[in-house]
Formats: C-alpha cells, sequence, structure tokens
C-alpha cells in the first residue's frame, strides 16, 4: 500500500501544485472580492501542498516538481472564464484527494477527507458566483462513467 | 421513516427490517459482555448456523441518509415551489442510499428502510432551508466520522457521502 500511497499523494500534490498556479492566473480578473478569496484560497492550498511534501518525504517518496507553467484548458480572459476556471481546478484536486482515501487510514485519512471535502466545496462555491448549474454532484470527484 | 414492525421474513436476509437489526445489535452486545448465559453456564448462543449476522456497520449511516431523505420530502410538500432547488438534493441522497445498501452485508430490506410520511414541514422558506442546513451539516459529520472508522474499501464510497452533503450547504442558502 506504501507504493500506492506515496503515487496517490503525489497526485494530489501535482494537484496542488496546478490550483496554487491557476489562482495566481485567474485572480486578477476577479473583482475585489474574488480577488481576496482567491488570494485566501491560494494560500490554503500551499498548506496543503506544504503538507503534503513533509508526508512525502516520510514516504520517502520523491516528490513531483511544480510545472513552471501550466496549459489553460479553456482561454481565461475574464470574470466568467476565471469562475469556470476555479471550479475546474477544484474539481481536479478534489478528484485527486478522493483517489487517495482508499489507500489510507487514522489521521491521515482525516486529512486527506478535508482536503477533498474544502476543494469540493469551493469548487461548489464558485460555480455559484459563477451562476453554473449543478452546483453539485451525487458523487464529488469520481471520474465519469466511459 | 417507515418502519414495518410486521416483517418477519428471513434472518438477517433481505427481509430483515430496521428494528429488527437494532434488536440483534442489543442482543450482541449484551453477548459480548457475557450477560446471556443459561442457567447450566453455557452460552445461549452458541455461533451455531441459526446465529443471526450482526447488523451491518453501515446500518446508522443508511438511518441517516433515510432521514435526510425525509427532511427534503417534508420541505417539498410544506413548499412544492422549491422543487427544482430541492429536488436534485434529494435524489442525491436516494442514489447514496442504494449505494450504501448495495455493500451492506447483511442487505437490509427495501421495507425496512424507505420513503417517509412525515408532516410538512414548518416555516417559510427561510426556515425550510435553516433546518435543511442543520440536517446536512450533522449528516455530513455523521458521515465523515463513518469513513474515518471504515475499511480502506468503504471509505471512498462513505467519503463521497459525507463531501457531497457538505456541498450541499452551497445550495441550500436562506
Amino acid at each position: 500500500m506504501s507504493a500506492e500511497l506515496g503515487q496517490r499523494l503525489g497526485a494530489a500534490l501535482a494537484a496542488e501544485y496546478a490550483a496554487i498556479f491557476a489562482y495566481g492566473r485567474l485572480g486578477v480578473l476577479l473583482d475585489k472580492a474574488g480577488r481576496d478569496l482567491a488570494r485566501g484560497v491560494q494560500e490554503v492550498h500551499r498548506v496543503r501542498r506544504d503538507a503534503l511534501l513533509v508526508h512525502l518525504a516520510a514516504l520517502k517518496v520523491d516528490p513531483p516538481e511544480a510545472e513552471a507553467g501550466y496549459a489553460m484548458p479553456f482561454p481565461v480572459t475574464d470574470k466568467p472564464s476565471a469562475l469556470k476556471l476555479a471550479a475546474y481546478v477544484e474539481d481536479g484536486v478534489a478528484a485527486t484527494w478522493r483517489a487517495a482515501l482508499a489507500v489510507t487510514e487514522g489521521e491521515l485519512r482525516k486529512q486527506v477527507l478535508a482536503g477533498y471535502t474544502d476543494a469540493a466545496v469551493r469548487a461548489a462555491h464558485w460555480r455559484r458566483l459563477a451562476g453554473v448549474t449543478p452546483l453539485t454532484v451525487t458523487f464529488p470527484g469520481r471520474p465519469a462513467k466511459r | 421513516m417507515r418502519i414495518r414492525a410486521d416483517d418477519r421474513s428471513g434472518r438477517g436476509g433481505p427481509g430483515t427490517n430496521r428494528r429488527e437489526l437494532l434488536r440483534r445489535s442489543a442482543l450482541a452486545g449484551a453477548v459480548a459482555g457475557g450477560v446471556l448465559v443459561t442457567a447450566s453456564g453455557c452460552d445461549l448462543f452458541d455461533g451455531g448456523p441459526d446465529t443471526p449476522p450482526a447488523p451491518d456497520q453501515l446500518t446508522g449511516l443508511l438511518a441517516g441518509t433515510w432521514t435526510l431523505i425525509a427532511a427534503y420530502d417534508s420541505a417539498l410538500t410544506a413548499l412544492p415551489e422549491l422543487g427544482p432547488l430541492l429536488g436534485p438534493l434529494r435524489e442525491t441522497h436516494r442514489q447514496h442510499a442504494d449505494a450504501i445498501t448495495a455493500i451492506m452485508d447483511p442487505r437490509p430490506s427495501a421495507q425496512a428502510f424507505g420513503p417517509s410520511s412525515l408532516a410538512p414541514a414548518a416555516g417559510d422558506r427561510k426556515a425550510v432551508l435553516t433546518s435543511l442546513r442543520t440536517a446536512e451539516q450533522n449528516g455530513s459529520r455523521q458521515a465523515a466520522e463513518v469513513c474515518l472508522a471504515t475499511t480502506p474499501a468503504r471509505a471512498t464510497l462513505v467519503g463521497e457521502i459525507a463531501v457531497a452533503r457538505a456541498t450541499h450547504l452551497e445550495v441550500l442558502v436562506p
């Protein structure tokens, strides 16, 4: 389980890196309240990043490195697309935390669940601000059936 | 919540109702404490083939899910105009109930848990939404506790349920 744990926590770390980058890009396109929220959320992602680095070090797993830049999944040029990007990256973060639940237990599972919950709730919040529906899904972060 | 007290079919199988599961849980606790012994000192239940299985550890979570569904039914009865807002959330809980039921062993019967016929929720829109928010918060907390205590194989589904309930608060804005 340890190798699997390292791989899944590494995936969560990669998603956190991407989120930190995305908030830097999207925040400037929001109004003041949105910018303040984005700045605060970006800091939350930095805290999660740091916690994951500590866990991976304890597992003696080489952590993935942050990319110098990330391709946007769609053009991000204005407030609506910035809100859409925020929801998109939070959905991605939620999915990686969710995937780590099955390989964790005890205190670590508690932290994974907290990361998963926070990301999914934020995704719903950004969708609400964007006026996108539905805000929620039945099984947050679960991959779509092929 | 509907509980059919007259359901006596099966022993831990598909016909087991909630009251029966709770009775067995109490008996299981008594046996664990060494309370139930015969006059000759022999265990009343010897673990033989007739011993009913203990209720699944997700029984409480399933009951809580049906309680949430009942709360939505009450709200929708009182304020049917909230259907577009609340209907999808109720359906989510319904799908959660199905998913929990599918992995439980013994499998609870459809008669043990099901739609309720509670009185319509009291109050205006704000009061109803506030009440549902409280129910969702409690439900999310319950599911999170179960997620932390359950097996790795079940942690993902139960975690999904805890998280889904937390996200519902973004919809239930008074």
